[in-house]
């Protein structure tokens, strides 16, 4: 193979190479087969002395690859710092309009949970009013009985008894509702909270 | 050896040849050759990574009707020697680590 075929040959396989890295790479080698002829090689010889064209080639376009990939990635790096820094800008400015929303939708929240938690205090207040029912009514029946006024004694003992039932199916209700309620009041603190910090398993 | 093992130290050759004196791609090649094993395609890459990183310079001389380039050594070259020999230590102490423990 003569210096010409062997550089047709390199040029064909480095047409993907931008012109000036092919032009690089073509006085490098002729340098180095220059020097092997200067060294009393024939010119066939010096081109068999060198390495096949299709691993240099091969090797060039690799090399090239990876410079490629890395500038591309200095690249990406920059961009996010330009945005972040455009990020900052934004809130800087928009300041005004984004801390009122902001505020307002804060206060929203802030009062969903203030409703939540009265309502856990009204389901507790239920059994607890029923309770008192039950004791009043259970404690003053036996005074109208021994005054003699045994209806008035019966109704009110009734009453008593109906209200301890309904105590006792109260409390089961209270503390089953008081815990979704509970749990919802959770579930709304993490929604907020991971609306202002940072996920950490991006991939 | 392992390849990146044997690119890094290329690197380092490539650099102590041109600290004793300017040289061209040829003359690299002969002189690193009797240590470890290097071709024209290997010196290629590590001739451009190191005039990226500003480690070599390059300036052009006239020989026999043509043009040769050569690569002289910069500050920045001299300095990573040095940081190879400095850092040589470490490598000599996980080397004794490694063989030690195959010893028993």
């Amino acid at each position: 193979m003569t210096k010409r075929q062997f550089f047709d040959a390199l040029s064909l396989r480095l047409q993907s190479l931008p012109k000036e890295e092919l032009n690089r790479t073509i006085t490098y080698y002729n340098e180095i087969l220059e020097d092997y002829m200067e060294d009393g090689m024939t010119e066939q010889e010096a081109v068999a002395q060198v390495e096949d064209v299709d691993t240099i080639a091969q090797r060039i376009l690799e090399e090239n690859a990876a410079e490629q990939s890395a500038a591309s990635q200095v690249v990406i790096v920059h961009k996010e710092k330009k945005r972040t820094w455009l990020i900052v800008l934004l809130a800087i400015i928009g300041f005004p309009i984004w801390f009122p929303i902001l505020m307002a939708f804060l206060s929203v929240i802030f009062s969903v949970i203030c409703v939540l938690f009265s309502v856990i205090i009204t389901l507790l207040c239920i059994p607890v009013g029923l309770a008192g029912g039950a004791v009043g009514g259970i404690c003053l029946s036996p005074i109208f009985f021994a005054t003699g006024n045994v209806p008035k004694g019966l109704i009110l003992l009734g009453g008593g008894l109906i209200c301890a039932s309904l105590t006792i199916l109260a409390i089961f209700a209270a503390v089953y509702l008081t815990k979704w309620t509970w749990r919802l009041i959770c579930w709304i603190c993490r929604k907020l909270k991971g609306l202002f910090t940072r996920k950490k398993a991006v991939a | 050896m392992d390849v990146q093992l044997k690119k890094g130290l290329l690197e380092i050759c490539v650099l102590a040849v041109l600290e004793r004196e300017d040289s061209y791609g040829y003359q690299i090649i002969k002189d690193i050759s009797p240590y470890i094993e290097i071709s024209e395609s290997t010196l290629y890459p590590i001739l451009k990574r190191l005039d990226a990183s500003a480690c070599l310079a390059t300036y052009s001389v006239e020989h026999n009707g043509r043009l040769r380039k050569y690569y002289r050594i910069t500050d920045l070259g001299r300095a990573r020697i040095k940081e190879f020999l400095d850092g040589w230590d470490d490598v000599m102490r996980v080397y004794q680590f490694i063989a030690g423990g195959r010893d028993q």
